[in-house]
């Protein structure tokens, strides 16, 4: 396994013993050349890869964060929103219910006022006819008291002109018409 | 056929010191380049990321948040500014460790330089958070059980023995495991015939490599945040 051909010719090349182990001055500094080299690995790595590639996963957690944030912002909002719609939803509601209610009301309270009304009317209109056939009635029976008079004098004045002479017809006459003078008066 | 030794192909004299530019070195490079590549390739593409992530993007981002997730619930929320840190520790044990299924290439982690120099990095982070989270609260608790007042500090030594053995026992917990695996898989190349060696290994090299490595890896990098957010007594 020779690895000469790797190294710069500049070098100077001599061949120290090889060995597996050991503790000496060459081990230290072989020691501090291998911590250098891995510190100088590690400032290469930290600066190409580790936190490039670091950064970009913060960012990208950070945006995902954010955006989680504006999710749960936005979420509480729309829960908010919806509350909200909800809660006037309820007012429409309520409203309506109040609204058929009085409308109810005042429906029930035109109606029974109407009802009220006709039943008056009714009851005017009956009592005018009742008026009316009182009325009719008297002038009827006034009409058919006329009429027995007449039918009665004339009556009585054919019973009376074949039963008594002139002198006890006036008489009669005047008597009755005194009696009916008197009685007129007297009504 | 598999190398135990850890091959030196060259000194580099730096300021008077010599480093050895070895096996491990190399592979470390190798694995090196392969991950920044990797991170180029994501860095590019990173700007053309969408919003409903799929293909590529979607293996990037799982990547980083399954580890995020798994950081997070280990460590809590207090110390994920050391995120970047345990995800290239994380990366870099894996590949290493995987990486002795590719021919020509030495585990880094079978050397205990690395597993140590990572060891301490975790040692040193434990101190440093236990110091800032807990202030003198930390420093007491290694008088503990006796008061930090007590002429006689029984328990200091026994603690601070504890606290130096946490990397060691961290370093050759990862460091034994994958040079276990190493010598084993060395020693089936060099028992059997070469004929046989194209179908025996390959199991052998999922349970050495495969398995044990991505498991090494979990307790390796889970230790190490256990003891820090311990040490900082982080209760989120």
């Amino acid at each position: 396994m020779d690895l000469g051909f790797l190294l710069p010719s500049a070098l100077e090349i001599v061949f120290p013993p090889d060995r597996v182990f050991d503790i000496d001055q060459q081990t230290l500094v072989q020691i501090i050349a291998n911590i250098i080299n891995v510190a100088v690995l590690a400032a290469f790595l930290a600066y190409l890869l580790y936190k490039p590639v670091r950064d970009i996963l913060n960012k990208r957690t950070t945006k995902i964060q954010g955006q989680l944030i504006q999710a749960e912002e936005e979420l509480e909002k729309a829960t908010e929103l919806r509350r909200k719609y909800e809660q006037i939803m309820e007012d429409v509601e309520r409203e309506r219910e109040d609204i058929l209610g009085e409308a109810r009301k005042v429906a029930a309270d035109s109606s029974r006022r109407l009802i009220a009304d006709a039943k008056k009317e009714a009851d005017t209109i009956r009592e005018r006819a009742a008026a009316n056939v009182e009325m009719e009635w008297e002038r009827a029976e006034n009409d058919m008291r006329t009429a027995i008079i007449d039918v009665s004098a004339v009556m009585a004045e054919k019973f009376v002109s074949l039963a008594i002479n002139k002198e006890t017809h006036d008489r009669l006459f005047n008597e009755t018409m005194n009696d009916l003078e008197g009685m007129t008066w007297r009504d | 056929m598999i190398d135990l030794e850890i091959k030196n192909y060259a000194v580099l004299r730096l300021f008077g010191i010599d480093i050895w530019i070895t096996d491990t070195t190399v592979s470390t490079w190798i694995i090196m380049g392969v991950l920044i590549i990797f991170g180029i390739i994501v860095r590019i593409k990173s700007r053309k990321f969408k919003e409903v992530p799929k293909g590529f993007q979607n293996a990037v981002e799982a990547i980083v948040e399954v580890f995020e997730s798994y950081l997070r619930t280990t460590i809590g929320d207090k110390l994920m500014f050391l995120g970047s840190w345990f995800f290239t520790l994380f990366l870099f044990i894996l590949l290493s460790n995987l990486s002795g299924l590719l021919p020509m290439m030495r585990t880094p982690t079978a050397d205990w330089s690395m597993t140590f120099g990572l060891a301490l990095v975790t040692f040193i982070l434990i101190q440093a958070m236990g110091v800032k989270y807990r202030k003198a609260g930390y420093i007491k608790d290694l008088f503990a059980p006796l008061p930090w007042w007590c002429p006689i500090p029984l328990f200091l030594p026994i603690n601070l023995i504890g606290e130096v053995a946490r990397p060691i026992s961290l370093s050759f917990r990862l460091f034994g495991n994958m040079l276990a695996g190493l010598i084993m898989m060395s020693l089936i190349y060099a028992l059997f015939p070469p004929f046989v060696t194209f179908v025996i290994p390959s199991a052998l090299h999922a349970y050495f490599d495969l398995f044990s490595g991505v498991l090494q890896t979990y307790i390796f990098v889970t230790l190490s945040m256990t003891f820090i957010s311990g040490a900082a007594a982080v209760a989120d």
